[in-house]
């Protein structure tokens, strides 16, 4: 879509040079884990921005198909032997498959009843990790193998999260800024708007819930990969709404936004240890602020900040109409 | 459901006549909510490069019928043809792809997007890339999305509202928002325009304006049903018009034949001699 | 087997009262309050801080508890909800509730900590009741109780009158001088006592625990979907249904599958009867 500002090619490149390069040219640990963790995140939520803040669809229950993502490759690479790689799109694939039934409800049901059922749908999730012990370990969890070759160190592993999360950062790009991006954003503020245009509200939402699902799978796959060990309590509804917040405090119909809310709130309690202890406390209540005084998010602020510094000319007030012009569209729409 | 295919001698003439024509037809429709009904037997024919108005006192049944035209009510009785085939159970997103483009009557926007994304919007029924293919950003999905682009500044430009091509739809003016509206469902190429009260707060300048563009949406070959309050404005601008009390057909024929009738004068005014031109 | 099913009753009633505090601030605002779960939750904890804690006597417990209920319930409506429906932005009470509902269980875990802890008895009674335990009797009593007394209040006072009044049409409610801002503000404060109450007496069942909350929130609003939104007999019978059917389950099953078979029941409903089994087709809101 038209974006004054975000869209360009060469603004994305240079940041994605920068976020890649400083963790491994730091040469600290800590710093290269955090910058993954971020990373594994991002993967994530870049795919439920779509959902929530370009569809407007209330998915509170992504951390269940996150939790998937690890599990899979903690049972089918740690307790199969299977390579871990293929562990990874098998995770993508089964999360695409749990996405899809996640969108299904979306099809019927009104705002609050979704986001209800996405929560239940999570933490049925956590029930049967904890239920079915023999497979997934039950309470205490499972460890995670890494993945193999030059990946298995912290800065192999770090540049396959930046691989990861620049491809699908650039293939949700494209889907927001071409034909489907519109689409999605009348299914979000006008259904009414949606069907006058044609739009197939269910096979669009259901087509994106799908790709979002796949990408939580990848993303909770890479996870365990970089914490190494899963229990169940890691996916706790508590981490969902994290998700959730990164995006509502980035701002709707916006990528850079979000990125920046998980930057931000990713950071928070790796820089001080007492915000770790509130962290959940502090995140409800940054979410809290945000819905009450600055509702479309950081994205918003940047835009206002945007057209104050850099303001445009007012319209001119006359319309002019150009009928020849306007007949000559009419008379050949080009496709 | 009737079947246009069954044999004529089954079905009343107007229902063949309207299966067999190129037109956007209701026939006898009827449509109660509760106790009320807002509309009794009431048959219209849009016919391409025709303006048709549509006009009668408030609660006649104006925008029922088009809401049941478009799609977005389902009627009791009767039935919705277009080129031939029987619509009364398509749903309003599968009828656009029989070119049924309308307005509402508080413009339907996407507030957050641009104009030009607005009017894009509208295109997208013409779209043929699927979601990998835009997801990759494959040569074809680029094209296309450049043609429509091209397309809608066209649209945008005629209309005259070029200049606000990158301005946010929510931070237009009325006037623009109901142009912008009118933009977006040219954008689908349509064979039939259903507009809703478009001049609804709209200055005698913007009105003048949308008769011009009505017009030439006419001579472009597109069928055009126009429901207005503003008599005057349909009198002018419209090639046969067809005149609603109480969800009953009164009159419908010519502008001219339509302001001296009786009834309609009637109807509007109370019963003097006076003609409906002079409003 | 009695016994399974009076836990289910139990549990259940818990349920149902989370749905007619939910019920009770949907209708003087069109929303639902997902502190709704956390409220009762508080009821709970606060009865076993007061009372088991501090060893207060159980009256001044009680009371304590509820007006802190109350005061919270007020709280939702003034920093939650007031603001964004004047705003009438379609979703955003979803997130509103959300956040504050989260901040109330992040406080109470930060302040009560992450494990269950038990609730003083209330009435002197040894533990080998069996099925006539109060922690299953109290519960079940209560909820009756304040359904009972919301019935009262609506059908035999003017305030009821004014109050159902306005729930069905707060437009002209208001035209007509009924000042709908005050009754709202009431009526959350009014549910978050109800809830507080229906918590504590609650307490010996779910233990004072900071993770009741949610669980409430969610399995509150089955009992609500199932029942039908607005309906108080529905927030009743979705409440024992939903409550006896997941002990049943349990007991013939295992009980590890509790959220599994709670939304399962509400897929089931929901499929039949969208709007509840005694819901009205309008109540549901987009």
């Amino acid at each position: 879509m038209t974006h004054p500002l975000f869209g360009r090619k060469g603004a994305g490149a240079l940041a994605l040079l920068v976020a890649v390069m400083l963790p491994l040219l730091s040469g600290d640990r800590y710093l290269l884990h955090v910058a993954s963790l971020i990373g594994t995140y991002w993967v994530l939520i870049i795919g439920l921005n779509l959902i929530v803040g370009y569809m407007g669809q209330l998915s509170v229950g992504h951390v269940g198909l996150f939790a998937i993502g690890a599990y899979t490759v903690a049972i089918g690479s740690g307790v199969h032997g299977l390579s871990p790689e293929l562990a990874l799109v098998i995770a993508g694939v089964l999360g695409a498959l749990c996405g899809f039934v996640l969108g299904v409800p979306s099809l019927r049901l009104p705002g609050f009843y979704f986001a209800m059922t996405t929560l239940g749908l999570s933490l049925i999730v956590g029930e049967v990790l904890v239920a079915q012990r023999d497979v997934t370990g039950g309470g205490a969890g499972l460890p995670v193998p890494g993945f193999s070759g030059p990946l298995a160190t912290p800065s192999g592993l770090y540049l396959l999260v930046v691989g990861v999360a620049a491809l699908i950062s650039l293939v949700s790009w494209n889907i927001t800024r071409l034909m489907w991006g519109r689409a999605m954003v009348s299914i979000r503020d006008s259904s009414v708007a949606a069907a006058a245009i044609g739009v197939p509200a269910g096979r669009v939402k259901l087509t994106l819930f799908t790709f979002s699902g796949f990408t939580a799978g990848v993303a909770g796959a890479l996870f365990g990969a970089l914490q190494s060990y899963v229990t169940p309590e890691t996916f706790h509804f508590d981490l969902g709404l994290f998700f959730f917040i990164c995006i509502v405090i980035g701002g709707k119909g916006s990528i850079l936004g979000p990125f920046l809310g998980t930057v931000v709130l990713t950071l928070l309690p790796e820089v001080s240890a007492s915000f770790a202890v509130v962290g959940h406390f502090l995140y409800a209540l940054v979410l809290l602020f945000v819905v009450l005084l600055v509702p479309d998010g950081i994205s918003s602020v940047l835009r206002w900040l945007i057209e104050r510094f850099w303001p445009r000319p007012n319209p001119p007030t006359h319309r002019q109409l150009d009928l020849p012009l306007l007949a000559s569209a009419l008379r050949s729409p080009g496709s | 459901m009737k079947n246009p295919s069954i044999s004529a001698d089954f079905l009343p003439p107007l229902t063949v006549a309207a299966a067999r024509s190129q037109k956007l037809a209701a026939v006898g429709i009827t449509k109660k909510f509760g106790g009320l009904t807002a509309l009794d037997n009431v048959s219209l024919d849009l016919a391409r490069s025709t303006i048709h108005g549509l006009i009668g006192p408030n609660g006649s049944g104006k925008t029922s019928l088009l809401n049941m035209l478009s799609g977005y009510y389902v009627m009791d009785t009767g039935d919705v043809f277009c080129g031939g085939q029987n619509l009364s159970r398509v749903s309003v997103e599968d009828r656009v792809k029989h070119r049924i483009a309308r307005t509402f009557q508080t413009p339907r926007l996407l507030g957050d997007l641009t104009s030009l994304d607005n009017v894009m919007s509208g295109a997208w029924s013409r779209t043929r890339s699927g979601f990998l293919a835009s997801a990759f950003a494959l040569p074809s999905a680029r094209k296309e999305e450049r043609e429509i682009r091209q397309h809608s500044e066209k649209l945008l430009k005629g209309l005259g509202l070029g200049e606000l091509m990158n301005r946010r739809a929510n931070t237009l003016e009325h006037g623009d928002q109901r142009f912008l509206e009118i933009g977006r469902a040219l954008a689908m190429s349509p064979d039939y325009l259903l507009l809703d009260e478009p001049a609804g707060g709209l200055t005698d300048g913007e009105i003048a304006h949308l008769e011009e563009v009505i017009k030439v949406v006419r001579d472009a070959g597109i069928g055009v049903l126009l429901v207005e309050h503003h008599t005057d404005f349909v009198f002018r601008t419209c090639d046969e018009v067809t005149v609603l009390d109480l969800g009953k057909v009164i009159v419908h024929g010519k502008p001219a034949e339509v302001q001296n009738h009786e009834e309609v004068i009637r109807v509007y005014l109370g019963g003097t001699n006076a003609s409906l031109a002079k409003n | 087997m009695l016994t399974v099913i009076i836990t289910g009753l139990a549990i259940g009633s818990l349920y149902a009262a989370a749905a007619l505090v939910y019920n009770l601030m949907y209708s003087s605002s069109k929303v639902l309050s997902v502190t709704t779960g956390h409220i009762c939750m508080l009821g709970g904890v606060c009865g076993a801080y007061f009372i088991g804690v501090l060893k207060w006597p159980i009256i001044a417990g009680l009371l304590l508890s509820v007006a802190i209920g109350m005061i919270v319930g007020l709280l939702t409506e003034i920093v939650a909800v007031r603001r964004i429906v004047a705003r009438s932005s379609d979703h955003l009470w979803i997130l509103s509730t959300l956040a504050f509902g989260s901040i109330i269980q992040q406080t109470t875990l930060l302040a009560w900590g992450t494990e269950p802890r038990p609730f003083p008895r209330l009435i002197p009674q040894d533990y080998s009741a069996g099925m006539w335990d109060q922690k299953f009797w109290l519960p079940i009593v209560c909820t009756l109780g304040l359904a009972a007394a919301i019935h009262l209040f609506m059908h035999r006072t003017m305030y009821g009158k004014l109050f159902s009044a306005m729930s069905q049409d707060e437009f002209a409610a208001r035209a007509r001088g009924v000042p709908t801002e005050r009754i709202r503000a009431a009526s959350y404060a009014a549910a978050g006592g109800l809830g507080s109450i229906a918590g504590f007496a609650a307490g010996q069942l779910t233990y004072a625990y900071f993770a009741v909350g949610l669980m409430l929130t969610l399995n509150g609003f089955i009992a609500l979907a199932v029942g039908g939104i607005g309906s108080n007999v529905g927030a009743l019978v979705g409440g024992a249904l939903l409550g006896v059917f997941t002990a049943l389950a349990s007991y013939y099953f295992g009980g590890e599958y509790q959220q599994t078979m709670c939304l399962g029941l509400l897929m089931l409903i929901l499929l039949i009867k969208p709007s509840g089994l005694f819901g009205t087709r309008e109540a549901r809101p987009v």
